[in-house]
């Protein structure tokens, strides 16, 4: 993608190396959950948030909130380009949501989450659980339990209601509890109480 | 209210604390439930080792060098 270069002053320069380069990481790892973990498609996302970052220094405040700026940048990035050229657009697994909507009506909507049946995983299950939910899901909790954004602010970065960020998020931990059970389950980790 | 519905709302609650989401009122309400009520308490340490265990165990990888030498290279700086 060839990019219109904006020059920018030095100390315009300086701030972007100081307050925004050091977030790459967490934007490539955030690029990666948005495009299903395809490193190249990751990386152009990542170029193409910077890029629009640099275009737009101008408008950047020092002292602000930098990392939620980029990853805005990034999410709206994400859907203005990568939406319309993926085969098949991102949609909503209805069968994970039904199940627990049932859970839900039986007052079954917390799970308890046994630290001696997940103590001894030691692979990427928690990754794989985290990128099977439904990408609305997903979000949120990279959002939220990895990179440590407050409500507010993912309610500005994904263009949400607060109540829906508190809803979506209370689904998605106990998808992923109830995932990561199953996980257990069929790996056979035993129940340790008597 | 049923024992559930008491379960759910104090798990809200705790959810809420989690995410620093309680005004300081609503906290000092949540503390002193759980320095009355080790139940309270117990729900709060597991839900906290869950989201820890979560962060611990969610795949992070690195920006390469050379996504970051892209970037750099498209800094112009313009004349004084």
């Amino acid at each position: 993608m060839e990019q219109q270069l904006h020059p920018i002053t030095a100390e315009q320069a300086l701030r972007f190396e100081k307050e925004l380069l050091p977030h790459a990481d967490s934007l490539f790892n955030f690029a990666m959950h948005l495009t299903n973990y395809k490193e190249e498609d990751s990386n152009d996302l990542v170029q193409d948030a910077y890029f629009k970052a640099l275009r737009f220094m101008d408008k950047y405040e020092a002292g602000t909130n930098p990392k939620a700026w980029l990853f805005t940048i990034l999410k709206n990035a994400f859907i203005n380009e990568y939406r319309k050229k993926a085969k098949q657009p991102t949609k909503v697994d209805f069968e994970d949501i039904i199940h627990y909507q049932q859970d839900d009506e039986h007052g079954a909507s917390h799970l308890d989450f046994r630290d001696d049946v997940f103590e001894n995983m030691m692979g990427d299950e928690v990754t794989k659980a985290i990128s099977e939910l439904p990408q609305e899901f997903r979000t949120v909790i990279i959002l939220c339990d990895i990179e440590g954004f407050s409500y507010e602010e993912i309610a500005l970065i994904v263009d949400i209601p607060i109540g829906t960020v508190r809803s979506r998020l209370h689904r998605a931990r106990n998808l992923l509890k109830e995932k990561l059970k199953r996980y257990a389950e069929q790996f056979g980790y035993k129940d340790k109480r008597s | 209210m049923s024992l559930t519905n008491n379960h759910q709302e104090l798990f809200q609650k705790v959810s809420l604390y989690l995410d620093n989401a309680l005004s300081a009122e609503e906290q000092s309400a949540l503390m002193q439930e759980i320095n009355s009520d080790p139940h309270t308490l117990e729900l709060l340490s597991k839900e906290q080792r869950f989201r820890d265990f979560v962060k611990a165990r969610t795949e992070r990888r690195s920006a390469s060098p050379a996504l970051i030498q892209a970037i750099r290279e498209k800094i112009r700086i313009a004349p004084a």
